[in-house]
């Protein structure tokens, strides 16, 4: 955040240094008069401005929400002005003798505000109003609602254009401490050099500091130094109107500190008329204007329930991941279970939904519920946009009251006043957040393209309309192109594993959108979409196991130029039979080290050291407490199998299934370069065919490769993994344990969970009381006698 | 299982399992009980009393000093328990575990002389010893008389003696709880049946009488439950036979067959055999006699060597167990099998139990004791690797800990050697710490859970000196 801190560091700078040079520069021109005419209009033209907060009844509590950024942090700012019985002092100037006061858009609700008082130059107190919002400058203007008292406005004179930038001075008021001082100063140079439709010879100033990244009021403060004691004088400089004089000295009109002054007014009002008298919005006017939006925009605006499948939790060691995971989705008023959202209508039966949606969201969405006109209906999900993060859902029946068209708006003029929609949850209804707000800042970013970012900061998925209530834009997240990837390789994986972040929000405007509305399937992200059961389950593979290099192993094994001092490089230890590794020809000893993906610009290490909280070199599984002196057969079995998501495949999958990829590993010392397809993996344990039987409390799998190797078992080994064993069942009192092996049945061999059930089957068929199970577990075997009274021929699922 | 929870099992396993080694204890000196009592009819006391006074003579409190590897280390450390001498020559029966790994034994006679005992003989799976007080006086010494455990019953009053806590002779009075427990199925404890009693037995009990009230010895009291509310002897007629086997070749010497027996009605797995008689084979070890022999699991043992066997309830495994790991060594022996509705006749030739327990070393500079891996002690490494040697502990702290390495991490190489045996371990390390040249750090090569992992022991560090 661009800090009020370095602009008031710099604001001081100027007081100190600059009016010298203004001074001199007046000086030079043996003109005092001139400067005491200056001084003397400043003088009763400025004033500060108190503004006394309250906290409205109907505003829930403030909680932080990710996607909302600062605008529910100005709430935090309220509050604390609250809190601490403090008011808000800006600077305003005194436009006529009706009491009219130019202060800059701060952005303040209404409904925030419980008093506006505004001191005159003798120190008396007269109470104000907002009348209103100027759309052609970032200000507002105030109307005192008593007469004044010995208080007359400077005697502006019209003026049409600064015609030399050297010709105009700003008088300003600023504070240090207790005292105010009033400073003049030469309005800075700057000409245009290059633009986009701007004529080479206009040129913009920026009023007593030449060039200076723009401040914007009400927006762009660090929050943590608003906290701070010094808040009111942060607020106060940074959108601080100043006095416009002409070489004359004479009061022309009004700047803005921190905004470009333009000479000839091309899309910011300076001149004193235009600001008195030009395009703005009443309040009072404001208010219909939010109401007549809510209800026109509103119509179009649908809430959609979206319920997730609901998923058993397998990721053994990733435990803690899912519970950051879940905490940060409960943020966004997520869970597990469902999610709320709203969805502009954007086709008859068409929303476009302006969140991101993960890949691991997208993948178990179960069923979306789309409330039209207080009716529940069923929506489908299409698929999510790879540019931009918002995704599409249909209407599987019926139609939409309204919709947008999307036809072609044209994007609203820098400065302009435009209306931005935020649909939220409140107070258990459907309610649309309807603000004010308009853009000045482009900034380079993703792809080196320019973004527009509103003025004053506002929640990803928020609509922008004209004062029609037509669609302009939408202010969303900016997908990049493998950000995941570029988690995983940047360390915080993670974190990462199927999330989105939505990347750095900007506006997106009509063109842009429509484009993507015409075409949806062409951008979208192909990964992010619906998956059955059994499909999310299943994972990519290399077809190995590994160990991380440390630096001392690197250097034990001489490759420490290789392993960049053994900070890249997995060590391979197993290598699985008809796996993608093994055709490569990867041998145990191996040493992997990156993988290139026309999905990053640069190749990826493979380091997984560089997960920050070592849950993939963490050995949850080596650790054995018992004593084998005392127990030789430990009641409790555990899984001897390693798990299937660790750092390599959750690389992989985030590149994608049929993706190609280059791997870079060390044979023998030599560096080999593979080419490969990301291929799915065979079922392992999680995603193996399996048979659950509640009455008798068994739940059996497929053996899978990876646990074929891990016990060591011949290919021909028939038997099926018990994987879960109910209390209390007829399973349990066997003394079945979970990751035993079932071999047999009633003595005949036994290969799959399909054919365990339909030995079941046959068995509860023939109404046999019993099935007489041979369990294995590491080379020992026992018998244990299944009781199946309480299982019925029919039911055994 | 979450770990914590299974590390919650494993504590309560821990504490439900423990041999009655006391812990060193200042000794204190208790004073004779009374003998002038006043006497009752059918006078309860004087009953006690007498039995009592029968035995404590025989009662000695026993004080070896022995060397463990249980921390990482090398560590000597004098552990207490109790025996009781059985021939006025001077031999005393106590439990394995006391005098197991035992450099040197002081015994405490009941006249408070302190006696050198030598080891005799032991066996782990009965957790039986046999020492001999080196006793250079003239009288003979005063001796216990064993009961026929097979007349005990249920309900008849006991006395447990020993040296409980370190502390002289002491006596708890119960009655016997259960006369045929059988605890083999999560304890390597497979060849006898125990006494079950709620006579109070403490840590240093281990290796006392449990004695009846006429005086005799009807058990050695082993093991105890629940902070010693419930103990377990070894009922006095195993005793003997055992004793008799350690007297004569300082150990027992069982065959090995491969056959794991499971009772015909197990009531531990629910399962119920229709057979009314035989046992049956619920396992045939991997390359063990009996599958060569062709034993199936599911058979039905019916006879050895025309012998019937009789496995009804797990109460008669442990003479089976003894009947197979008394079959002569290398001699086929005649199994006759049911294989379904099939009888068959099998010949397995047995093969000498081979070491249940494997031989320590101290990798002292290392922090770290390793061991090697037998089939009976370490079944799960066995099932990994057949002849090996595994990490038994690493100290805290130390280098083996720096290093990653674990208990239960099986050596396969040290630097570029491959290592076997201990005798191989122990080549490598002397070799290794006797090269000054050296930078002093060595890439070991582990299996961990199946699955091979390099790991590099820097040991320049030596924490002995920190100490």
């Amino acid at each position: 955040m661009r800090g009020g801190r370095f602009w008031i560091a710099l604001f001081v700078v100027s007081l100190l240094v600059v009016p010298e040079f203004g001074c001199a520069a007046i000086r030079a021109k043996g003109d005092r008069g001139r400067r005491a005419g200056m001084l003397e209009a400043g003088r009763t033209g400025l004033c500060r401005v108190h503004y006394y907060f309250k906290r409205p009844p109907d505003e829930p509590p403030v909680t932080f929400d990710p996607w909302s950024g600062m605008q529910e942090l100005t709430r935090f700012q309220y509050d604390s002005f609250i809190d601490k019985q403090m008011s808000l002092v800006a600077v305003g100037l005194l436009l006529d003798d009706a009491g009219r006061v130019l202060v800059s858009d701060m952005h303040f609700e209404d409904k925030y505000i419980d008093r506006i008082e505004v001191v005159g130059p003798d120190g008396t107190k007269y109470p104000a109003e907002r009348e209103k919002l100027l759309d052609r400058a970032p200000a507002e203007i105030l109307r005192i609602t008593e007469p004044l008292k010995d208080w007359t406005a400077p005697r502006f004179v019209m003026q049409e254009q600064i015609t030399q930038p050297e010709s105009a001075y700003v008088v300003t008021l600023s504070q240090t401490g207790q005292e105010w001082w009033l400073s003049i100063q030469p309005v800075g140079d700057s000409y245009m050099y290059e633009g986009s439709g701007s004529a080479p010879e206009r040129f913009s100033s920026e009023m007593g500091m030449g060039v200076l990244e723009a401040m914007m009021p009400g927006g762009s403060y660090d929050p943590l130094f608003m906290f701070g004691t010094a808040m009111s004088e942060a607020m106060a400089a940074s959108g601080a109107p100043a006095l416009l004089c002409n070489d004359k000295g004479q009061p022309i009109g009004a700047a803005v500190a921190g905004w470009p002054l333009e000479p000839d007014q091309k899309t910011a009002d300076w001149q004193h008329e235009r600001l008195l008298d030009g395009p703005a919005i009443a309040f009072s006017e404001l208010e219909e204007l939010v109401e007549n939006c809510r209800q026109e925009f509103g119509k179009k605006i649908c809430k959609c329930r979206i319920v997730y499948r609901q998923e058993a939790e397998e990721r053994r060691s990733l435990d803690f991941m899912l519970m950051i995971q879940r905490s940060m989705r409960a943020m966004t008023g997520e869970d597990e279970k469902e999610w709320t959202t709203y969805g502009l209508a954007v086709a008859p039966d068409r929303l476009l939904v302006p969140y991101p949606i993960g890949r691991d969201q997208a993948a178990k969405i179960e069923k979306i519920e789309v409330t039209v006109e207080d009716q529940v209906r069923e929506g489908e999900f299409i698929g999510a946009f790879q540019d931009v993060g918002a995704f599409l859902v249909d209407l599987k029946e019926g139609t939409l009251p309204a919709f947008s068209d999307m036809t072609e708006q044209e994007r609203p003029d820098r400065m302009r006043l435009f209306l931005t929609v935020a649909a939220e949850q409140k107070f258990g209804k459907k309610h649309l957040r309807v603000r004010p707000n308009r853009w000045f800042q482009e900034t380079r970013g993703y792809k080196d393209r320019y973004y527009i970012s509103p003025v004053h900061s506002l929640p990803q998925g928020t609509w922008i309309l004209d004062r029609d209530f037509d669609f302009v834009g939408l202010h969303a997240g900016q997908r990049m192109e493998g950000e995941e990837l570029h988690g995983l390789s940047s360390g915080i994986q993670s974190l990462m594993m199927g999330e989105l972040t939505g990347g750095t929000a900007r506006i997106f405007w009509t063109p842009e959108i429509s484009a993507m509305l015409s075409d949806p399937v062409a951008h979208f992200d192909r990964q992010v979409r619906f998956k059955t059961k059994e499909e999310a389950k299943r994972i990519v593979w290399l077809g190995v196991e590994f160990n991380p290099l440390t630096r001392e192993l690197a250097k034990q094994l001489d490759v420490e130029k290789e392993s960049k001092d053994g900070k890249v490089g997995l060590h391979v230890n197993r290598v699985y039979k008809e796996s993608p590794a093994q055709r490569m020809g990867i041998n145990v000893g191996d040493i992997l080290l990156r993988i290139e993906t026309r999905k990053r610009p640069h190749p990826i290490d493979l380091s997984p050291s560089e997960d920050p909280f070592g849950f993939l070199s963490f050995d949850w599984d080596g650790s054995d407490y018992m004593d084998y002196q005392y127990v030789e057969e430990y009641g409790e079995t555990e899984p001897k199998w390693p798990l299937r998501l660790n750092y390599l495949t959750m690389l992989l999958q985030t590149i994608g299934e049929g993706e190609k990829a280059t791997l870079t590993y060390l044979h023998d010392g030599h560096e080999l370069t593979e080419e490969f397809i990301i291929a799915g993996a065979p079922r392992d344990f999680i995603s193996a065919r399996k048979y659950k039987n509640k009455k008798i409390g068994l739940t059996v799998k497929d053996l899978t490769y990876e646990v074929r190797a891990s016990l060591r078992l011949a290919d021909e080994k028939k038997a099926v993994v018990v994987s879960k064993i109910e209390p209390g069942s007829p399973a349990e009192v066997a003394n079945v344990r979970p990751f035993e092996l079932i071999t047999a049945i009633d003595g005949v061999s036994v290969g799959s969970a399909e054919e365990f059930e339909e030995r079941v089957k046959q068995g509860l068929e023939a109404k046999k009381q019993r099935l007489r199970l041979t369990v294995e577990y590491l080379g020992k075997s026992r018998l244990a006698d299944l009781d199946l009274s309480q299982a019925k021929a029919g039911e055994e699922q | 299982m979450s770990k914590v929870l299974r590390l919650a099992v494993l504590t309560v396993m821990l504490v439900v399992v423990v041999p009655f080694v006391g812990v060193a204890e200042q000794v204190q000196e208790n004073k004779s009980p009374g003998t002038s009592e006043q006497k009752r009819p059918l006078d309860f006391e004087e009953i006690i009393t007498t039995a009592k006074e029968k035995v404590f003579p025989a009662l000695v409190y026993v004080k070896p000093i022995r060397e463990t590897y249980d921390e990482g280390e090398k560590e000597r450390e004098q552990v207490f328990g109790s025996g009781v001498i059985i021939s006025p020559d001077g031999l005393v029966v106590t439990n394995h575990h006391v005098v197991d790994r035992s450099i040197k034994i002081n015994c405490v006679l009941w006249n408070k002389e302190q006696v050198p005992a030598t080891l005799i003989g032991q066996d782990k799976e009965t957790d039986l010893a046999l020492i001999r007080l080196e006793w250079e006086g003239e009288e003979p010494l005063p001796f216990g008389e064993f009961a026929d455990s097979d007349e005990v019953t249920e309900g008849q009053f006991v006395m447990a003696l020993g040296a409980p806590f370190g502390f002289t002779r002491s006596i708890s009075l119960g009655i016997l709880s259960n006369t045929q427990r059988y605890i083999g199925f999560r304890t390597i404890y497979k060849y006898n049946l125990w006494l079950q009693t709620d006579a109070a037995i403490n840590p240093g009990n281990s290796g006392g009488p449990l004695v009846d009230t006429k005086g005799r010895i009807i058990g050695i009291n082993t093991l105890q439950l629940c902070w010693g509310s419930v103990g377990f002897s070894i009922p006095s007629n195993e005793v003997q036979k055992i004793v008799a086997r350690l007297k004569e070749d300082g150990k027992v010497v069982r065959t090995w067959t491969g056959i794991q027996l499971q009772a015909l009605k197990d009531f531990d797995s629910n399962t119920f055999i229709d057979s009314t008689e035989g046992v049956l084979v619920k396992g045939v070890e991997e390359d063990s006699p009996a599958q060569r022999a062709g034993l199936a699991t599911g058979d039905i043992l019916l006879s050895l060597n025309g012998q019937k066997v009789s496995g009804m309830y797990v109460e008669q495994l442990p003479p089976i167990r003894w009947a197979l790991g008394d079959l002569p060594v290398d001699k086929p022996a005649k199994l006759t099998i049911k294989r379904g509705s099939e009888v068959r006749q099998l010949s397995l030739t047995p093969v000498l139990k081979g070491e249940v327990e494997g031989e320590d070393f101290d990798c002292h500079r290392w922090n770290m004791t390793v061991k090697g891996i037998t089939k009976h002690a370490n079944p799960t490494l066995y099932f990994y690797r057949k002849k090996g040697v595994f990490i038994r502990a690493v100290r805290y702290p130390g280098n083996a800990e720096d290093a990653g390495l674990k208990r239960h991490d099986i050596l396969l190489k040290i630097g570029t050697e491959k290592i076997e045996t201990v005798e191989d371990v122990k080549r490598v390390y002397d070799d290794l710490l006797a090269d000054e040249e050296r930078e002093k750090k060595v890439l070991i090569t582990i299996l961990r859970d199946g699955l091979e992992r390099l790991l590099v022991l820097d040991y320049r560090r030596d924490y002995e000196k920190e100490d």
